[in-house]
Formats: C-alpha cells, sequence, structure tokens
C-alpha cells in the first residue's frame, strides 16, 4: 500500500517509555482508511480517514505539550487531558494568523511567528473542522482525492513539525495551545 | 442586506433552492434553467429582482456589473406589463426569459451557495484570474460559520481530468494551489477562516456508495 505523503521518517518519530507511537499509527491508519476501496470508497471509510488525520495531528501536538513539562507517561497522560479542542483551535487560528496572546506581544508588536509553525497551526485548524464535517455533517460528501489531500495535509505538518520542534517558536506554540485563554486575558 | 434580498428572491423565483451541500450540487448550465423556467411562470413579476441595486454588486468588474443592471432594469420593464390577474402572454414570457435565464446564470446557483460567498468567491476569481493555474477547473464557495461558531469561508478546488489521473499528481497540484489561495482568501475576507478542499472535476459525477 502506497504511502507516499506519509512516510515519516521513523527516527523522527517519538516514543515515551516504549509506549507505541499513537499519532503516528493515526496517520498511517488515515492514509490507508481512505484508499480502501478504490473504485467506489465507503463514506464511512473516507470519513473515519479525516477524522483519523486529524487525531494524529491532535496526538502528535498534545503529546509534544505534556513533553514540556514531563517523561513519566501517567502524568503525561494526565497533561493531555487538560488540553481541549477549542482552546486549542483558537490558539492555533491566532498563531496561524501570526498573532502572539496578548501577554506576550512585544510593546509596539512587529513578532513573526516562524512561518513552519504557522503552517502547523493552520493545518490544525482546518483538519479539525473537516474532522467535524467527517464525523457530524451527512450533507456533504467526501471523495477519495479530497480525503488524500486532507490526510497529505496532516503528514506535511508532522514532517514540518519535526523540522521545527525544538525552536523557541514551536515551544510558545505549544504553550499556547493549552495557556491561550490566560495569557490573552486583557493587561492590568 | 440588498444584496442578499436580490439574491435570495431570484433563487426562490428559478425555483433553485439552496441545495443539501454546495460542493455536491449538480451544474447548472442554461438549458437547465431554461427546462426549469419553462415549467411555470411565477418568475414573471418584478418580486424576483426585489432588493437589486447596481451599487450592491460593486465587488464585480465594470462590465459584468453594467449588464446584470440592464438584465435587470430589462426584466423589470417586461414584468411590469404583466398583470397578476390576467394569463400571462406567451410574448411576454419569451421576452423575459431569456433576462432571467442570464440573470440566473450570472449568479451561479451551483457555485457559489449565499450572496456572501458570491461575494468573495467573485473577488477571489478575479484576483487568481491573471495567473490562473490551468490545472483549476472551478471554484465554489459557501460562508457561514465553522464548528465552533467563528466565521468561515470554505472553498472547493476541483482539478481538471489531466490533474486527477493519478493521486500523485491531484496531491501535487492540490498543494500548489493550497499555497496560492490560503493567502488570497484570507486577504480579500480576512475576518473570515478558509477552508479549503480539493476535489476532481471528473470524480465529482463518480458513484459514491453509501456507506
Amino acid at each position: 500500500m502506497a504511502l507516499s505523503f506519509v512516510s515519516l521518517d521513523c527516527r523522527g518519530i517519538r516514543t515515551r517509555g516504549g509506549l507505541v507511537s499513537l499519532h503516528k499509527d493515526l496517520l498511517v491508519q488515515a492514509d490507508q482508511l481512505a484508499r480502501l476501496g478504490p473504485g467506489r470508497p465507503k463514506q464511512s471509510s473516507l470519513r473515519r480517514a479525516v477524522s483519523s488525520a486529524y487525531y494524529g495531528l491532535f496526538h502528535l501536538l498534545t503529546f509534544e505539550v505534556s513533553a514540556l513539562y514531563v517523561v513519566e507517561p501517567g502524568l503525561a497522560a494526565r497533561i493531555n487531558r487538560t488540553l481541549n479542542h477549542g482552546e486549542m483551535k483558537k490558539a492555533s487560528s491566532m498563531i496561524a494568523n501570526n498573532n502572539l496572546p496578548k501577554a506576550l506581544q512585544p510593546q509596539g508588536g512587529g513578532y513573526d511567528i516562524q512561518p513552519e509553525v504557522r503552517m502547523v497551526a493552520n493545518a490544525f485548524v482546518s483538519l479539525q473542522q473537516a474532522r467535524h464535517e467527517a464525523d457530524y455533517d451527512l450533507s456533504r460528501t467526501f471523495r477519495r482525492q479530497e480525503t488524500l489531500e486532507f490526510v497529505q495535509s496532516a503528514g506535511k505538518a508532522f514532517a514540518t513539525w519535526d523540522r521545527v520542534r525544538k525552536t523557541d517558536d514551536a515551544r510558545l506554540y505549544l504553550a499556547c495551545l493549552h495557556l491561550w485563554e490566560r495569557w490573552n486575558k486583557d493587561q492590568r | 442586506m440588498a444584496l442578499r434580498d436580490f439574491w435570495n428572491s431570484v433563487r426562490v423565483g428559478a425555483k433553485l433552492f439552496a441545495p443539501q451541500a454546495i460542493v455536491d450540487s449538480p451544474r447548472l448550465d442554461a438549458e437547465a434553467i431554461e427546462r426549469a423556467l419553462r415549467g411555470s411562470t411565477f418568475w414573471l413579476t418584478k418580486a424576483v429582482v426585489v432588493g437589486f441595486q447596481k451599487d450592491d454588486f460593486s465587488f464585480l468588474p465594470e462590465n459584468e456589473r453594467n449588464r446584470l443592471a440592464e438584465l435587470v432594469e430589462n426584466f423589470r420593464e417586461v414584468a411590469s406589463t404583466v398583470s397578476p390577474a390576467a394569463p400571462t402572454s406567451q410574448a411576454a414570457i419569451e421576452k423575459a426569459l431569456p433576462l432571467f435565464r442570464e440573470i440566473v446564470e450570472r449568479l451561479g446557483f451551483d457555485r457559489y451557495e449565499d450572496a456572501e460567498a458570491f461575494r468573495i468567491g467573485k473577488l477571489i476569481e478575479e484576483a487568481i484570474a491573471p495567473s490562473k493555474p490551468p490545472d483549476l477547473a472551478e471554484l465554489r464557495f459557501r460562508s457561514g460559520l465553522d464548528h465552533s461558531g467563528d466565521p468561515a469561508l470554505w472553498i472547493w478546488a476541483f482539478l481538471t481530468k489531466e490533474a486527477s489521473e493519478n493521486d500523485e499528481e491531484f496531491l501535487k497540484v492540490a498543494q500548489k494551489l493550497r499555497e496560492l489561495l490560503d493567502p488570497i482568501a484570507r486577504h480579500v475576507a480576512p475576518d473570515r477562516w478558509p477552508y479549503l478542499s480539493f476535489r476532481s472535476i471528473v470524480e465529482e459525477s463518480e458513484l459514491v456508495e453509501a456507506s
């Protein structure tokens, strides 16, 4: 089975405490589902592919957020559970549009977030909406190549993230994913 | 508001009600529109073009705006000769039908799901016109709120048959189009998040097995 755009460099895929890399598996699964029954794909397969592509990126980012603090898998899992899709979307849409939370904005503005980080944030917002439509909106159909493109988008976000994950902007984005509300309050 | 009123009046008059999803909407050609209009003459009234103001279409190129205004004016003229209390004459129908059909065609109900999508879509199409990639067959637009209630714009880009013949080529072209369309959409409608999807113009008509 072709995995042309999710062929991640396994050296770049991190595991914690020997645990299987859930995010990578979800991405591979998304690709497999999108290619099932090429002639007449089932809507259920295509919709699950879109959903898996989003959750792959979601779990990659939550994995990285908890890794900012701890190594121990149990603690990391509990930190992951404090993240929510809504706040992650809000933070990602702002970061993708090159906006920092109010508390971090330099006086006079002028801070440019790394384009690669903005690209990952952009993919996160777009895939979250696609996942919502795939799971709940039965008024539209999904097509095979359309679905493959969503999976490609997630795959590119994975690859881009791997290149920039150690930068300040990437860590800042991760922190924003769960501190956005707090950091974006009006400063006194 | 007036743009939306006009948009809705024409759509209702032509009995082209909003599809389930614009992306799956069947193509509307002149013949299909005419067939629908010949089914009844309820559309032959000034009310179907209510709300039209030329200034509301400032986003259209001048020649398109002028042509739409001309069509509406001529249609109103014919409609004003029709009495609601008497049967509509064949002569009036034959005079009004090509005018109303062209108005319907120009509003592109199969490509723009709502009035705001029409406005933004036209601006985006105009922005890419000078460098329109040959692999792009068609764009479709919808405006609304996304799942979390934020203003959004959905754009479906349909790729040509040639660009969709194999998945590798399709994905390569889609990636290029994403890079082209995303910043343009953000520039044209900065208050709306652009959600882009890509389809093949061929795959559009392919049957999808119900799950």
